[in-house]
């Protein structure tokens, strides 16, 4: 593999302190403040952040529907910001991309649509091309559909065929352009599970945005947070998740969590609150009642959730805790791999 | 006497037909080089307009400007100045070739401009992923915009016909001939009105006519 050097894995993309500026009425407004981000060949990267933080920019930067007013995009190593006309358009036949309103050509059947990038750049003919085409449709599971028109489709099956028609010219890239947000929760379920799959058995590197922690929870092996066009936060999706740092982040997470609003008042409860993280084997092991036996401390569970980061098991539960042996009943759970966080109340 | 010459005293049957033959050909010349001229010409307005994928917002101007001078001048009167520029380009001034000059220079920018209507109801996001395909700009006009707003070209195509069936009418004045011409000197000034009945009648079937095949062929061709 060309791309590593040594055992030291080179991202296949890297922005280098670009940014973005859009011109209105002769000032200029920034998009996107100077970014720094690496993402990593074969990891899913998501791109978190409210409408007008930036994102839709940063992901347009990768292939250049958007240029950056300063910096630099490398996608393996190489400088994209100077590509331009014919070398331009190769560069972008080898990213593919996704969108929200999956941006079908409405005049052409499934099977055209997804042909439509390779009649591009003609060097496949068309018993080639039908060839490609039947096995992507069986990829996304539409071959059934081939003859239809985009109208005819679900949002699912629309989405489908976008990403059929994004994987035709066997990127190394995927971009995902909010390509869950016009869709209902089941259908979200059904293309993330598919891109997921995608990223596995094609090794594909996958950026998404998305202003979902859902979304993120479910696919994602690493996030950025993007607020007011800057990264605020990023790293692996379990870490973020679970100790979000920047106020933005923790709005997502409690979005997420359906907690909006939601401060952590829990009158009549006496004892220290407690806000336990686990993840991994830690999820489903008997460690509380262990600890109470031992300390003979007493809790009483307040909230909680257990579940799955990507294929992690995670929990985070939030206690009220009492007893002379607290301390103690801290340093056991504390050994155990488990983050403990006092709540303030 | 038949019952035709009965209802229609005036009228000489074969100088009706070959007017309807003079009118179907200034209306079939015409239309195909207004759409040849007025095809590229909304193309390139689409393309340079403020915000679109070449755009030359001076350029744009200019054009827009050509475009709205032809069309606001009264096409009668656009006939008769373009005489020097008919007789230049055909050798002559009258009948159905001198007529097809000016007709297709006053359809032409009416029809560009409907063709650039037609263009900016394609989806930008469509447009977008194109680009994200690496297609070039010719690829997304061939490929993507003309076969996304087949449509609302069509239509374009059925306005501009029946708008250049009215302006053959005109064509009278630089003797083009054709029904119009017809009505005009037999029903109009000859005091016929048999004439006027079945020149205009004969017209309004023709305008019927391409209306309904316009309007099919958008049905055939609507895919939303």
């Amino acid at each position: 593999m060309g791309r590593l050097i040594g055992n030291e894995p080179s991202p296949v993309i890297r922005f280098a302190a670009a940014s973005k500026s859009y011109s209105v009425d002769g000032t200029l407004v920034p998009a996107l403040h100077p970014v720094d981000l690496a993402i990593e060949a074969g990891e899913v990267f998501g791109i978190i952040g409210h409408s007008g933080a930036g994102k839709s920019t940063m992901l347009r930067l990768i292939n250049l529907l958007e240029r950056p007013t300063s910096g630099q995009v490398f996608i393996d190593g190489r400088d994209v910001t100077q590509a331009h006309g014919a070398d331009l358009r190769r560069l972008r036949a080898g990213i593919g991309m996704i969108f929200q309103h999956f941006n079908l050509l409405s005049s052409r059947t499934v099977a055209d649509n997804v042909a439509f990038p390779l009649r591009l750049h003609g060097d496949m003919d068309e018993m080639a091309i039908a060839a490609r085409v039947d096995e992507l449709l069986d990829l996304v599971g539409l071959t059934a559909h081939a003859r239809k028109y985009p109208a005819q489709l679900s949002g699912g099956q629309k989405q489908r065929v976008g990403i059929a028609r994004a994987l035709a010219s066997q990127p190394k890239i995927l971009l995902c352009d909010e390509a869950t947000s016009a869709l209902d929760p089941q259908t979200t379920a059904s293309v993330l599970e598919l891109l997921a799959d995608i990223n596995r058995r094609l090794g594909l590197t996958i950026v998404l945005i998305t202003h979902e922690m859902d979304v993120i929870r479910r696919v994602c092996d690493r996030v950025a947070v993007l607020d007011a066009g800057q990264v605020v936060e990023s790293g692996p999706v379990a870490d973020v998740f679970l100790h979000p740092r920047h106020p933005t982040t923790r709005r997502f997470v409690a979005e997420a969590d359906h907690r909006e609003g939601r401060g952590p008042e829990f009158p009549g409860v006496t004892g220290r609150l407690f806000r336990l993280s686990f993840r991994g084997d830690a999820t489903y092991s008997p460690l509380l009642s262990r600890v109470v036996r031992d300390t003979g401390v007493e809790y009483n569970l307040l909230s909680g959730r257990v579940d799955r980061i990507k294929d992690v098991p995670y929990g985070q539960l939030t206690l009220a805790m009492n007893g002379e042996r607290l301390e103690d009943a801290l340093a056991q759970i504390r050994a155990a791999d488990v983050d403990i966080e006092e709540v303030a109340r | 006497m038949s019952p035709m010459q009965t209802l229609f005293p005036n009228i000489d049957w074969p100088e009706i037909a070959q007017a309807c033959l003079d009118t179907l050909l200034m209306l079939g010349g015409s239309l195909l080089f207004t759409l040849v001229l007025g095809l590229p010409l909304g193309v390139w307005l689409f393309l340079t307009a403020r915000g679109q994928l070449h755009a030359r917002p001076k350029l744009y101007g200019v054009l827009s400007l050509v475009v709205n001078v032809l069309r606001s001048i009264p096409f009668i009167i656009l006939m008769i100045l373009l005489i020097p520029v008919t007789q230049a380009i055909t050798g002559v001034s009258i009948g159905i070739r001198g007529a097809i000059v000016p007709l297709v220079i006053g359809a032409a920018p009416f029809f560009a401009r409907l063709v650039e209507t037609a263009l900016r109801e394609v989806d930008r996001g469509v447009i977008e992923a194109s680009q994200a395909m690496g297609a070039t700009t010719a690829q997304i006009v061939t490929r993507v915009l003309l076969p996304e707003s087949r449509p609302g070209l069509i239509a374009a195509t059925t306005v501009t016909a029946v708008a250049l069936v009215g302006y053959t009418a005109m064509g009278g004045i630089v003797g083009a001939g054709g029904l119009g011409a017809l009505a005009y000197q037999y029903g109009y000034n000859g005091y016929k009105p048999d004439y006027m009945l079945v020149t205009v009648a004969l017209l309004v079937v023709l305008v019927q006519i391409l209306q309904s095949i316009g309007d099919r062929l958008v049905g055939r061709y609507s895919r939303r």
